[in-house]
């Protein structure tokens, strides 16, 4: 998934909106269910963390900005059009690319649903055009509806779940729960800026957070896989190691 | 005729000596990513352009934050709501088109009549019958007040909103998408600050003014097919939202937005069948530049849409496209703009009926 330029709020800022670093797993449902046409909070349960799984990477270093939005304020659904006589100025942060004119911001995702005819569509579409993507419903975007993206369809690989800790060079963010040391290798081959993140993983229908419904996820903000002994990963056939956002 | 057809756009503007779109936590100083001096402005930015040139044409606006009319949403409501009961014939073309409606009218109707405002209105202000037909009420205005509003605001049908109808709230997605535009090249900021005097008879204010010398600035966009079926968004609407985006910026001439000038637009129009976008297009542009010379004009770039041009004619050998529709500044030097895709003229400077 790429684009110029993204916001993923975090859910408890309210006078200033802050932006997670990655779209969180929550974002990344809503954007597949939109693309096959969902309608909103309609795919919560389909998209559940016992039904899908989804890994991510960021894969081009990014950077964050704060812009002040002057923005409706609204206090009561009547105000919905802009009749209060004030505005609410908002500090945004935006996510961009380090530089947006040459640059884009690059995140890969894998998916794995159980249900194989919602893989099956969901390849279809991916794989129906190789000029930008193709989409049942929504306009995608990283984030908010106005910073527009595109898709580009990678390739389908087989995984394998290792279930016992062993030392692997981590493609994709990775759980907290899951890491049992990090095993950082400062050379030229891999540079680190990691951070953790607590990231909303599923909804109930409500849009609530569910019991497991947040984790903490350490993210490498410049694009290196993490060397780390990690509990459980996904090894995929062309090589890779992957964990699941849960 | 509601939109059948997917389009991604891409709109070019110059701002010269201007300010595009100030950052009210920085002095008001151009939105800017100071590290690559790449200007920024936002996408609430065009659409303010877009819906108040609308309103200037006489198009009732849902987002209206001028100060002269300030209403609440259920007035606005109130009133949209009268204009079309006291419109016998579009009200009953409005059950035409809605059968639904219609069924929800003849339950909660007493009389056949055709003085359905004077009707309506007997019963909504008949306590005793509101009581008992709470429910039909409820039913009718909910799918009277959701066809109607998108009938009558244009800004809705194009950008979508947040609104509440019957103590419900429900959140349309606009067709219309537009990115934060950014300049396609460094730009830079007019190093003296022009003092602002603002005098009054007893008092007297001194601020800062920021300006740019020069900045080719672009954004991109979609239009959604499945989102225009939801908010009701035409053909006509499409035609008009072209022309409000280069003329709503060419009209608003306020002190700090004197010096922006449409430059370009194209939109690549997909088959109705093809559910696809190629998403951002400003990644298919090439934008070179002296870097030993401070940008003051379009004269000192080379805007190149080679890619973008041949990715459009491979799109059109599969026959995804439909058709590719532009304007560019009739006065644009076509030096520094080159092999831009073959495209349909639309004249953008036409004006527009009034609403």
């Amino acid at each position: 998934m790429q684009g110029k330029m993204a916001h993923f709020r975090r859910y408890y800022s309210n006078s200033s909106a802050l932006s997670y670093s990655i779209p969180p797993r929550t974002t990344i449902i809503g954007i597949l269910a939109g693309l096959l046409g969902y309608k909103r909070d309609s795919y919560y349960d389909l998209f559940a963390l016992d039904q899908c799984k989804i890994a991510m990477a960021n894969c081009s270093p990014i950077k964050k900005q704060m812009q002040k939005m002057n923005l409706l304020k609204i206090e009561r659904p009547n105000e919905f059009n802009g009749s209060n006589e004030y505005h609410s100025q908002t500090p945004t942060e935006l996510i961009l690319p380090q530089n947006i004119r040459t640059g884009i911001i690059d995140y890969h995702i894998w998916v794995y649903h159980k249900d194989p005819k919602v893989m099956e569509i969901l390849e279809q579409l991916f794989r129906s055009t190789s000029y930008g993507f193709s989409s049942y419903g929504i306009s995608l975007a990283l984030g908010t509806a106005c910073h527009l993206g595109w898709l580009k369809f990678e390739s389908e690989w087989e995984g394998e779940y290792k279930n016992i800790p062993e030392s692997v060079h981590v493609e994709s963010v990775i759980p907290a729960k899951y890491v049992e040391r990090l095993e950082v290798e400062v050379d030229k081959q891999h540079e680190y800026r990691l951070v953790k993140e607590d990231l909303p993983l599923e909804f109930d229908q409500g849009r609530r957070l569910t019991e497991h419904g947040k984790g903490n996820m350490i993210i490498n903000l410049i694009p290196y896989p993490i060397k780390a002994i990690v509990t459980s990963h996904v090894k995929l056939n062309n090589g890779q190691a992957i964990t699941w956002m849960e | 005729m509601v939109l059948t057809q997917n389009s991604d756009f891409i709109f070019g503007f110059e701002a010269t000596m201007t300010n595009p779109n100030g950052d009210p936590d920085q002095e008001n100083k151009p939105r800017m990513d100071y590290e690559t001096s790449t200007v920024l402005v936002s996408d609430v930015r065009r659409k303010r352009d877009i819906r108040d040139f609308l309103k200037q044409k006489g198009y009732p606006i849902f987002v209206d934050t001028l100060a002269d009319k300030k209403v609440p949403m259920d007035k606005m409501f109130e009133t949209i709501r009268d204009q079309w009961l006291e419109d016998k014939e579009a009200f009953e073309k409005l059950f035409q088109q809605n059968e639904e409606l219609l069924r929800a009218w003849n339950s909660l109707a007493e009389s056949d009549g055709t003085n359905y405002k004077e009707i309506y209105l007997k019963l909504i202000n008949d306590k005793e019958k509101v009581r008992k037909k709470k429910s039909m009420i409820s039913d009718f205005n909910n799918l009277f007040l959701t066809d109607i509003i998108k009938k009558s605001l244009i800004d809705i049908r194009l950008f979508g909103s947040a609104m509440a109808i019957e103590g419900i709230t429900r959140t349309y997605t606009g067709p219309v998408q537009v990115t934060w535009g950014y300049s396609l090249h460094p730009a830079e900021l007019v190093k003296s600050n022009t003092i602002t005097t603002i005098m009054n008879d007893d008092a007297s204010n001194f601020g800062k003014k920021h300006k740019l010398y020069y900045a080719l600035i672009a954004h991109y966009g979609t239009i959604n097919k499945y989102s225009a079926k939801l908010t009701g968004m035409t053909e006509t609407d499409r035609q008009l939202f072209r022309k409000s985006l280069v003329q709503g910026m060419m009209s608003n001439q306020t002190d700090s937005k004197q010096g922006q000038t449409p430059l370009f637009y194209l939109e690549v129009i997909y088959q109705p069948e093809f559910d696809g976008y190629l998403g951002d297009l400003r990644r298919f542009l090439t934008v070179t530049y002296d870097e030993q010379k401070s940008i003051r004009g379009l004269h000192d770039l080379q805007v190149d849409f080679t890619q973008l041009s041949k990715t459009i004619e491979e799109m059109k050998k599969k026959d995804y496209i439909d058709m590719v529709v532009g304007w560019v500044h009739p006065f644009a030097d076509m030096n520094h703009i080159k092999n831009l895709p073959k495209y349909e003229m639309v004249d953008l400077w036409a004006p527009i009926n009034n609403g």
